[in-house]
């Protein structure tokens, strides 16, 4: 490899461990508020990587994937987060199902599995953009982590979003993006869908005078 | 090295270390009053403070052992000698042959040892629960620091402080490394939790029930306190020698002339003194955390440095 590909692709690996990190903030913080900024920042960062992957590429549909996801992803969802956070006035602690020490030693657990699991692709790839597809894996399993473990409904979304950032980061990094068409879809989709559950956790908060979905079950009564 | 570079370079060294630790403190706090809107205290009032405690008496508990009139000598002693084993203005370290960056973790935990020991000697209920709580978290943030310094050694193929800098100014892609943002970020969260800065310990608190570092000394006054306090700005300002030599090494002069040194130095002080704002930053914008949260902080620096050498294996 020249050493000009070898910088572009250790910034893109830097840039990916950077958002590895704000993910394990968000496992990590008692706070919604700094959850809610984590998410901010990590669609930054993914934007900036699929900035970098598009210019670096030449392929021009990603830059439309970049701006779109930098209006709907950095200002969007995250302001319309803060602004359920502020409507509903509910208390700004992150309940979980299991304590922190623990739930960050088993996201650990999930990080070493995604390296582990890819090793063997990387391997073959020669180390180019090494860190990008076992990145987007944690990002995908701890998503899926904090949506199982979490009580409150919008810990929940915001473990939803983890997910779906890794993985248009995997699809990103591995095939530069699926088509267009798809893509639009899919931010269609997350963008309604993020509407959709924050009326919900309005309703969830109206009824229960909480967030925490644990007291949908009384349903039952 | 020669005769001459052997004498020069150690005493430049200490000079250094041992002169600019209070001035590092005193701007620290100057910062932080400025960001209260007070004057703030003079930017060598540490100096002033060393001078004043210097010049008492020492009141010695009439219980206390050896243990307690032997710690402050053993902690300042200690880290003297880590200020010997890390490269400051030059990348050749003076005691390059006795020991490299393990011997830097244990030499801190010795210090770190006799205090706690001294704390409980007198059996004064603050110093005690000062001792438990500083080797609770020790017992956190060693295994964090060793984990991501062993991220750099392995980098690089040496544990030597000196060889790592060398090496990562004659390469340019090396420190391009994205194992060694993840060490960075380990290394931080542990300097603030070695130093005892604020989200772990508050250093301005006296007679308060949260105090880690204060609560130890609290039974020290007169020249056994002036070490010990001289010695924990030393600490502050070694560990972000070793954070600004080994991840920013740039300017490092990597001989002894003389033009090479003052640019080093004259870079040094400029990066230190970045490191020093971003603390007073850190330190006027949160609030100390429970005890019982510094767990969680501390856990993620240890994620942190776990993935870190992990992904330097899997990936490279």
């Amino acid at each position: 490899m020249t050493e000009q590909v070898i910088v572009s692709s250790r910034t893109i690996d830097i840039l990916a461990v950077l958002m590895l990190m704000t993910t394990i903030v968000l496992v990590g913080t008692s706070r919604l508020r700094t959850s809610i900024w984590a998410y901010a920042i990590r669609s930054f960062l993914l934007t900036w990587v699929s900035g970098l992957i598009a210019y670096f590429s030449g392929i021009h549909h990603i830059f439309i994937a970049t701006g779109i996801s930098l209006a709907l992803k950095v200002i969007l969802i995250p302001g319309f987060l803060f602004y359920i956070v502020n409507k509903t006035k509910v208390k700004t602690d992150v309940e979980s199902v299991i304590n922190y020490t623990l739930s960050l030693l088993i996201s650990c657990g999930l990080i070493l599995i995604a390296y582990y699991s890819t090793q063997s692709i990387i391997k073959f790839e020669n180390d180019f953009m090494g860190h990008c597809l076992p990145v987007s894996l944690a990002i995908t399993l701890l998503g899926f982590f904090v949506m199982i473990t979490r009580k409150k409904a919008i810990t929940q979304i915001l473990g939803l979003l983890a997910m779906e950032d890794g993985l248009f980061f995997a699809a990103l990094s591995t095939s530069y993006g699926m088509p267009l068409i798809v893509e639009l879809g899919v931010f269609f989709d997350i963008l309604v869908s993020v509407i959709i559950m924050g009326i919900y956790v309005y309703r969830i908060k109206e009824t229960f005078d909480s967030i925490d979905t644990d007291s949908l079950r009384e349903l039952k009564e | 090295m020669s005769l001459t570079s052997n004498i020069i370079l150690p005493i430049l060294q200490l000079i250094v270390i041992v002169g600019l630790s209070p001035l590092v403190k005193g701007f620290i706090n100057k910062i932080e009053a400025r960001f209260q809107c007070r004057r703030g205290p003079s930017l060598f009032q540490p100096y002033y403070n060393l001078i004043k405690l210097l010049r008492k008496d020492a009141v010695v508990s009439e219980t206390a052992s050896w243990i307690f009139r032997a710690t402050p000598y053993v902690t300042f002693v200690s880290i003297l000698v880590i200020a010997l084993l890390v490269p400051v203005l030059s990348s050749c370290v003076p005691l390059n042959f006795t020991g490299d960056v393990i011997l830097i973790i244990y030499l801190f935990a010795l210090g770190r040892f006799f205090l706690a020991l001294s704390s409980l000697d007198t059996a004064s209920a603050f110093g005690g629960m000062g001792g438990s709580r500083e080797m609770m978290i020790s017992s956190m943030a060693e295994p964090a620091m060793m984990l991501s310094v062993f991220t750099v050694s392995l980098t690089v193929g040496t544990t030597n402080l000196g060889n790592i800098t060398s090496a990562f100014l004659n390469s340019s892609t090396l420190l391009l490394n994205p194992s060694l943002f993840l060490a960075f970020a380990a290394l931080c969260i542990v300097i603030i939790a070695e130093t005892g800065r604020i989200p772990i310990d508050n250093p301005f608190t006296h007679l308060e029930l949260t105090m880690v570092h204060e609560g130890m000394v609290l039974e020290f006054s007169g020249r056994y306190l002036a070490l010990i306090e001289w010695a924990s700005g030393m600490k502050l300002l070694i560990l972000l020698t070793i954070l600004v030599n080994t991840f920013l090494p740039w300017g490092v002069a990597s001989g002894l002339t003389f033009t090479g040194l003052i640019i080093s130095f004259a870079l040094y002080v400029v990066k230190i003194g970045f490191f020093a704002f971003l603390i007073a930053i850190l330190e006027s914008s949160f609030a100390k955390l429970r005890l019982f949260r510094i767990p969680n902080l501390l856990g993620t620096a240890f994620i942190l440095s776990i993935l870190a050498i992990i992904s330097l294996y899997v990936v490279g």
